[in-house]
C-alpha cells in the first residue's frame, strides 16, 4: 500500500473539490462546511486508501455521498424551521444572495437527490450509468430523477424570465 | 433548449473565490481533535477505568460490611456492634 500524505492531496486536489462543492450548496458558508467536510473525510479515509481508483475518483465519490447526506440534513432543517416559523416559533431568515448564488435559484426547488443527478449528468457530463453507481440507485431511477430535474428547471427558469 | 444549454453553461463556468489556506488550517485543527479522541490507547484506557470503575462499585455493593445488620454474617457482631449492646447478655459487661 502506497503511503499517501494529506497535505499533499489537499494541495493536488483543493481546487477540484471546490468547485465539485460549488455546485452542490449555495452559500458560501454551506460551502466552506461542506468543502471542510469531506476533505476531513479524505483525512480519515486516507490510510485505508488502496490505490485501486484513481485518487481524484476516489475523491469524487466522497465528495459527491458527503454532499447528498449534506443537502438532505440541510433539506430536513429547511422543512423544520418553515414549521416552526409557521407557528412564529423562530423567525426565517432572509440571507442576501450575491450575483454568484442567484445563478443556483433555479435549482433550489429540487430535491437533494434530483439536484446532485442533474448536476452530475449535465454539468460534469457523467454517464447515468455512472451517476447510478456511484449514488447506489437503479439506473431507471437516475433517468426518472433526471427527466423531472430538467422540467423543474426549465419551469422556474421561464417563470425568472431568464428562458 | 438552448437556453436551458446556456445556464447548463454558465453553471459549468461558476467558480467562487476560495481561501484554501484558512480552509486548511480549519481542517487540521478539527482532524488533530478528532485523531486525540479516536487513540486507540485513549479508547481502551477509558474502557478499562470504566470496567474497573463498575466493578468495584459492584463488589462494594455485595461486600458483607456494607450490608448493615445482617446476622448471618460471620463477623456482623464487630461491626454492628451497637445491637450487641442491646443484648442482655452483654449488658453487665458494658454497664458496669
Amino acid at each position: 500500500m502506497v503511503k499517501i500524505d494529506f497535505n499533499q492531496v489537499y494541495t493536488d486536489h483543493k481546487e477540484f473539490v471546490w468547485r465539485l462543492v460549488s455546485r452542490y450548496a449555495n452559500s458560501r458558508q454551506d460551502r466552506e462546511d461542506l468543502f471542510q467536510e469531506v476533505f476531513l473525510k479524505v483525512h480519515r479515509a486516507l490510510p485505508g486508501f488502496r490505490g485501486q481508483a484513481s485518487i481524484q475518483t476516489w475523491l469524487y465519490r466522497i465528495t459527491v455521498n458527503t454532499s447528498l447526506s449534506f443537502l438532505k440534513k440541510r433539506n430536513s432543517y429547511k422543512k423544520l424551521k418553515e414549521v416552526l416559523s409557521s407557528f412564529r416559533l423562530v423567525e426565517v431568515e432572509h440571507v442576501k444572495e450575491g450575483a454568484d448564488e442567484s445563478i443556483w435559484q433555479p435549482l433550489n426547488k429540487l430535491n437533494p437527490q434530483q439536484r446532485m443527478i442533474l448536476i452530475m449528468s449535465d454539468v460534469e457530463e457523467k454517464k447515468l450509468e455512472e451517476i447510478a453507481q456511484i449514488l447506489i440507485i437503479p439506473v431507471g431511477t437516475v433517468k426518472t430523477n433526471l427527466h423531472r430535474a430538467r422540467e423543474t428547471v426549465k419551469k422556474e427558469l421561464i417563470e425568472d424570465g431568464k428562458l | 433548449m438552448v437556453n436551458y444549454n446556456e445556464y447548463i453553461n454558465k453553471l459549468k463556468q461558476s467558480n467562487p473565490p476560495a481561501d484554501y489556506g484558512r480552509m486548511q488550517a480549519q481542517i487540521n485543527q478539527k482532524a488533530a481533535r478528532y485523531s486525540l479522541f479516536h487513540l486507540p490507547q485513549l479508547q481502551f484506557a477509558i474502557t478499562a477505568s470504566l470496567v474497573i470503575l463498575l466493578l468495584s462499585f459492584g463488589f462494594y455493593m455485595t461486600y458483607p460490611v456494607n450490608q448493615a445488620s445482617n446476622d448471618e454474617v460471620l463477623m456482623s457482631y464487630v461491626f454492628n456492634g451497637e445491637t450487641i449492646n442491646d443484648s442482655v447478655l452483654l449488658d453487665y459487661v458494658f454497664e458496669n
